[in-house]
């Protein structure tokens, strides 16, 4: 009897809660004139764990809209595939081992696009709506954000 | 006893039927410290963070780059802040068992670690970790064997000339690393100092928070590789497709009391590992670790006798060294998908007599392995359920050290963590049930 409780205990804690629906799509976006066309899935969830990547000799900068965003919960879910608590135990863990913090998480979109324009190595995600002519978008995995299978959005 | 295995056995059921559920969104958390951490040095962009409305767009112009720290030309990007942070844990544990086993239980006041880190330029980073400790008060002499000292606890109060002679009782501290690190590219970073040895899982986890038990299985806390060494370090790490590819190379004084400041046998101790992480299903990580080196120990006791002679109780107390050849050798396997996460470590120690002074320490091999499941849920302070079990063979071979343990890791907020933990010890006595068992609950936070 026992053995059926902590059986169905484990089970009720580990029913999946339903996901969110359909959001905004979530550019990936680099400083127009970059050579950075387009970024494996993987090189782009590398950058953002702390893990320095180049690209086109440059070692990307990454940037993070700020945790309570939805653009954040949606790309780290999308790019990192973790909640945003598994993201806070993340970092949390990675300076305590003493290895490097986390990208800086900025306040707007506004800052995601100056910042991101501005430094040549800045590498960033917006919401389709808020694009500038500074800003260069970046295919992922060969897929740019206008294809119907781009998947980065918003929860 | 019994219940560890069929707890273990559920959970690896349960957590593999559930490890292919789709992903779900959590609760929003109670604080954002991600958030807090990347920023933990721009007090400005917090500010203007908790005032922003998320997503909401503001006129580029109106953005001030100078008030996130950064280079309004369009300079280079790094964070010059002196960051400091740190972690701390108590704890309560009681433990009892067998006929040899004592039975005691205290609260544990137990690490308090500060951590400094500045970046002077992208490529030059310096960081270092001080551990506060009440020990020596409370800790005996180190005797080099597992188990509990047989020597008297050191006593440090002493009188307070500044506070009317009260009773003080003092602690020290513990550099726990402190090194320089340029990274001359992403192939290659050169580290100088004092630094933890790069081999396994829990070695660089290190710190009670990042470690999901209440404490680390016996090979890694026995030390089996050094903990820390001093000299030189060379790492990096390439990512080939998808697939990541690191190295590290070390090149210190070896093992010994002192070796922070001296290298008692002059002779540079060797190691290295090789790394491999690939997105198989979730994330796997495997990698070798190897070390060798000549350790050399001191000791302030009578020297040891030839073979045969009698003993002779006026010898004089007198400090000697002796030393021997370490060849170290370590596997780990990590693999996490989703919530589910494994992780298994296999450690290797061997050591041959090295000059003239011969021990009963001095030879001998030391190996074991712990295999390790948890499965972190998204509810309930996302508690994570875990079990281990270790097998460790201590030097002489004589003993055959097996331990299963069983817990929960309750994560309320990324910054704080409670553990409880259940561990049963068999060490080859003739008594049915274990020799020892141990109940840990653990509360440990980064601040």
């Amino acid at each position: 009897m026992r053995f059926t409780y902590i059986v169905m205990w484990f089970a009720l804690l580990a029913w999946p809660r339903i996901a969110g629906a359909d959001g905004k799509k979530l550019v990936v976006v680099v400083a127009k004139g970059s050579e950075l066309k387009s970024i494996s899935r993987g090189k782009l969830k590398h950058c953002f764990l702390g893990d320095s990547v180049s690209e086109g000799g440059k070692t990307l900068v990454p940037f993070n809209a700020s945790i309570e965003a939805p653009e954040r919960s949606g790309f780290d879910r999308a790019v990192l595939g973790m909640s945003r608590d598994e993201v806070g135990e993340f970092w949390v863990n990675r300076k305590v081992r003493g290895q490097s913090a986390a990208p800086r998480a900025l306040p707007s979109n506004a800052h995601m696009a100056k910042i991101v324009a501005k430094f040549p190595a800045a590498i960033g995600y917006l919401p389709v709506d808020q694009l500038t002519p500074e800003l260069q978008p970046v295919a992922v995995d060969g897929v740019p954000y206008t294809d119907p299978h781009y998947d980065i959005a918003t929860l | 006893m019994s219940h560890f295995p069929i707890a273990g056995a559920v959970l690896l059921a349960v957590t593999a039927s559930t490890a292919y559920a789709q992903p779900s969104p959590a609760a929003p958390p109670a604080e954002s410290h991600d958030a807090a951490m990347a920023n933990a040095a721009d007090a400005a962009a917090e500010a203007a963070a908790i005032a922003a409305t998320p997503g909401a767009a503001h006129p580029a112009d109106d953005v001030d780059l100078t008030a996130l720290g950064l280079d309004a030309s369009g300079g280079a990007i790094f964070d010059d802040k002196l960051n400091i942070y740190g972690f701390a844990d108590m704890s309560w544990q009681r433990q009892w068992g067998g006929p040899n086993a004592i039975t005691q239980q205290s609260f544990v006041s137990g690490k308090l670690n500060l951590y400094f880190a500045k970046a002077f330029t992208p490529k030059w980073r310096f960081l270092a970790e001080i551990r506060f400790m009440y020990a020596p008060n409370g800790s005996a002499a180190d005797t080099g064997t597992a188990g509990p000292s047989t020597a008297p606890p050191t006593n440090t109060t002493v009188a307070d000339t500044t506070d009317f002679n009260h009773p003080l009782t003092w602690g020290g501290i513990a550099i726990q690393r402190a090194y320089v690190d340029y990274a001359l590219d992403t192939l290659l970073t050169i580290r100088a100092g004092h630094f933890l040895t790069p081999y396994g899982i829990w070695n660089v986890d290190h710190g009670s928070p990042a470690i999901i038990s209440a404490y680390a299985p016996h090979i890694i806390s026995e030390a089996l590789f050094p903990e820390a060494q001093t000299g030189l370090e060379l790492y990096g790490s390439a990512l080939v497709g998808d697939y990541q590819v690191g190295y590290y190379a070390t090149l210190s004084n070896g093992r010994s009391p002192v070796e922070p400041t001296q290298d008692l046998d002059h002779r540079v101790a060797l190691g290295g590992r090789l790394e491999f992480e690939a997105p198989w299903a979730g994330t796997f990580k495997v990698g070798v670790s190897a070390y060798g080196g000549r350790a050399t120990e001191i000791v302030t006791q009578a020297p040891p006798l030839p073979p045969g002679a009698p003993p002779d109780p006026t010898a004089p107390t007198v400090p000697y060294q002796w030393s021997y050849n370490e060849h170290d050798y370590a596997a780990d396997v990590q693999w996490d998908h989703g919530g589910l996460h494994l992780q298994a470590e296999y450690i290797y120690h061997h050591r041959d007599p090295a000059g003239d002074i011969v021990t009963p320490s001095s030879q001998g091999t030391n190996q074991g392995y712990y295999v390790f499941a948890g499965y972190r849920f998204d509810r309930l302070w996302n508690v994570m359920p875990f079990s281990y079990y270790e097998s460790w063979s201590p030097l002489g071979g004589a003993v055959n050290i097996k331990e299963i343990n069983g817990g929960f890791n309750f994560r309320p907020t990324p910054a704080v963590v409670l553990k409880a933990m259940m561990s049963d010890v068999w060490g080859g006595s003739a008594s049915p049930g274990p020799d020892l068992r141990i109940f840990t609950t653990q509360l440990t936070c980064v601040f």
